[in-house]
């Protein structure tokens, strides 16, 4: 995919967004620049840019905070995927090869062309049978959302901007539950 | 042929072995420490506020994580766990600084009561720093605390969980965390090493020093009396006995280099964890004539059950830190009344917050804001309750040497025999059945359980063992004396938690220190009095 398509999609999200399709855009507005400046270390540029859009479902923008993407959740994938043992390496690639074939077979194109509600479309089929997956593609969303989750809150975006932590810093004393209402 | 003469060898430099160095300095003897371990210096070798997204694999530095060993050891039956530091201060520097006293009940299965012991407590407690409120519990007393620290918004909601069930008759009680971190700037000159609590919650390895170790308090002051020698990177290997068996005369070593070494000393002191004694004994085949070496040991184990508190969503993100995760505990749970359904008793370590590198909650079901959502609610909102039961001494559990495996050092490895006892189960079970019914209480909701325990959800503390050269005036039931001297050889002492011999629920280390501080005046007393050399 040349990046001419990524502005092509970008331009179709905006306008999803405008419509009311799809909340929040803070992290939309950095697909063209989330992935041109990084080599895949483990993922070919193709897989990473699926990754990107798949993760981006599970743990979207929205009106609170940025979502996977602007936390940059595909390469943090990415990187560990590299780390890990031929077995585990051998499920990514599968899986996202499951989750491209799968995308073709409901819609006739690849699964960063489909629409947001197409991707939503397929990903609820993926989650259907979440705590007792069988079929491969089911258990590849638990091993997908568990990275995603780990990539999302281990990122400055998850922590600072969606969990609002306020930590990690050097206070002169701790106050405790301040709030009569609670105790 | 033995390099000089010392009136004492320490073997170990954790909690124990650090106090009774500082005891033996302090008196006048001449003290050599040795520690497998090197010398970490807090600040360089480990550090805090670090950021996960710093890291390649987002795992910020962690210095038990990135310290303890592995492979040391040979798990038996129910997955134990064996925690081992090997540097100067052992898990000193990565305790979680929990700091409760026994009670006189406890020490009514022990040959010494809790007055005997309570002076060293409380010398204990000043020199450590130890924070807390006076509660008054009537088997935890109250010790000489520094200002105390306060719970967060859902430990708040446990606490009203459990007043509510003492209104209905329940018989247990929630209070603050003692720990020793110093919350009050360092005036005293034992402090002159640390600095004030700052509550980033990086306790397990804490750079600042607030928190006790032995590398911040008893090792640097033994060093300014000038009596102590230190041997980092020494692995003692072996306890060696003078030819007609009846006396101690010192150690054999490992150095940095890995050759063979002997030192001569008047006194043996080991302080290498209920394990790691209890190993260097057998292969060192000393003091276990009773045959009790490795025998009774015991830890603390359990499951985790966490709660849900929406009422406190409204609250603004607040910094929840603290020291470390847990601020809470749960506690006078079957002090009184034993439970007919097993032995011994827990409490529940209770806590709450979000933590920059101690996310608690990773899963919830779905996908989508909603999932963000729920995530994000959950890690504010919730507190985890975290049993700590005393797993009953039996015939089950138990430590010896592998004839099989051997370390780096050519030594045997230990092997550690864990297998739960129906007793244990039921503890667990009854331990479970209560928090659901305290959250419920506090008008929460029970998000992560694990129902009808089944051996297999039990986790044992690896950090916890005790029990392996047991205190007795028997010296055919126990190992060692009331004075942590072993009742083979007049000049082999224990200074660990080794020498319990019955565990309460509560945290090993205070005890194990003032013990420890009380076996070491008893050696000086024996040098003044020519006893020894």
């Amino acid at each position: 995919m040349s990046w001419g398509d990524r502005a092509m999609e970008r331009r179709t999200v905006l306008k999803l967004v405008a419509a009311g399709v799809l909340p929040g855009t803070s992290g939309l507005v950095q697909i063209a620049c989330t992935q041109r400046d990084y080599g895949p270390e483990f993922f070919s540029v193709a897989d990473l840019d699926l990754l990107d859009a798949l993760t981006e479902v599970i743990l979207p923008a929205d009106d609170h905070s940025p979502g996977a993407r602007a936390a940059k959740v595909a390469r943090y994938i990415d990187v560990t995927v590299a780390d890990s043992a031929p077995g585990t390496q051998e499920r990514w690639r599968e899986g996202l090869r499951a989750v491209s074939e799968r995308a073709e077979d409901l819609f006739g194109r690849g699964f960063v062309e489909c629409n947001p509600g197409q991707q939503d479309e397929l990903v609820a089929e993926m989650a259907r049978n979440e705590g007792a997956a069988e079929a491969d593609l089911e258990r590849f969303f638990a091993l997908v959302k568990r990275s995603a989750i780990e990539g999302y809150y281990t990122s400055q975006v998850g922590i600072h901007e969606d969990l609002g932590y306020a930590g990690n810093t050097a206070i002169d004393d701790f106050p405790g539950c301040t709030h009569t209402e609670h105790a | 042929m033995a390099e000089r003469q010392y009136d004492v060898i320490v073997v170990g430099s954790g909690p124990g072995g650090g106090i009774a160095t500082f005891a033996l300095a302090k008196a006048g003897l001449k003290v050599a420490l040795i520690e497998a371990g090197p010398r970490l210096v807090a600040g360089v070798d480990y550090n805090g506020h670090h950021w996960p997204y710093e890291y390649r694999d987002r795992r910020a530095p962690n210095f038990w994580r990135d310290n303890f060993l592995r492979d040391h050891f040979t798990p038996v039956g129910d997955r134990p766990g064996h925690g081992q530091i090997r540097a100067l201060g052992g898990r000193s520097v990565c305790w979680a600084g929990h700091s409760l006293r026994f009670g006189p009940r406890d020490f009514e299965a022990w040959p010494i009561s809790y007055d005997e012991v309570a002076p060293y407590y409380s010398r204990a407690e000043q020199l450590m720093g130890v924070y807390g409120y006076r509660d008054g519990l009537s088997n935890m007393p109250d010790g000489e605390f520094l200002k105390p620290v306060p719970m967060r918004c859902a430990e708040e909601r446990l606490r009203l969980g459990v007043e509510r069930l003492r209104e209905r008759g329940a018989r247990m009680a929630f209070v603050a965390q003692r720990k020793a971190m110093l919350t009050e700037p360092p005036t005293k000159p034992e402090w002159k090493f640390r600095q004030k609590c700052h509550y980033c919650g990086h306790c397990s390895g804490c750079a600042v020093d607030a928190k006790y170790t032995s590398v911040n308090t008893p090792i640097p002051l033994a060093e300014e009396t000038g009596n102590l020698t230190i041997l980092t990177e020494s692995m003692a290997t072996r306890v060696r006995v003078s030819p007609e068996g009846g006396q101690a005369v010192g150690i054999e070593y490992k150095g940095k280099d890995g050759s063979a070494r002997e030192l001569d000393a008047k006194a043996v002191v080991l302080s290498c964890s209920a394990v790691e004694t209890a190993r260097l004994m057998l292969i060192s085949d000393v003091g276990n004539s009773s045959g009790q070496v490795g025998r009774n040991l015991t830890s603390h184990f359990g499951v985790t059950v966490r709660g849900f508190f929406p009422q406190i969503l409204g609250r603004d993100a607040s910094n929840d830190d603290g020291t470390s995760y847990y601020h809470s505990l749960l506690t006078g749970l079957y002090w009184d009344e034993p439970s007919p359904n097993f032995e011994g008793t827990y409490q529940v370590q209770c806590g709450a917050g979000v933590t920059s590198h101690r996310r608690v909650i990773r899963h919830a079901p779905g996908y989508g804001s909603a999932l963000k959502k729920r995530l994000r609610d959950l890690n504010i909102g919730h507190a985890g309750m975290n049993m700590q039961g005393t797993t009953l001494i039996s015939a089950n559990k138990f430590v010896d040497l592998d004839p099989d495996r051997r370390d780096g050092y050519g030594m045997p490895l230990p092997r550690v025999h864990l297998h739960y006892d129906d007793s244990d189960v039921a503890m667990a079970r009854d331990m479970v059945e209560k928090c659901e019914e305290i959250i419920r209480a506090g008008d929460g909701e029970v998000i992560d359980t694990p129902g009808t325990v089944e051996v297999e959800d039990l986790v044992i503390d690896l950090n916890h063992w005790v029990g392996t050269t047991r205190m007795g005036t028997d010296s055919r039931s126990s190992v060692v004396d009331t004075r942590g001297r072993v009742h083979d050889l007049p000049n082999l002492f224990v200074a660990d938690a080794s020498v319990f011999p019955a565990y309460p629920e509560k945290n090993p280390t205070l005890t194990n220190i003032a013990l420890s501080w009380r076996t070491a005046d008893g050696i000086a007393d024996r040098f003044r009095r020519n006893e020894l050399g």
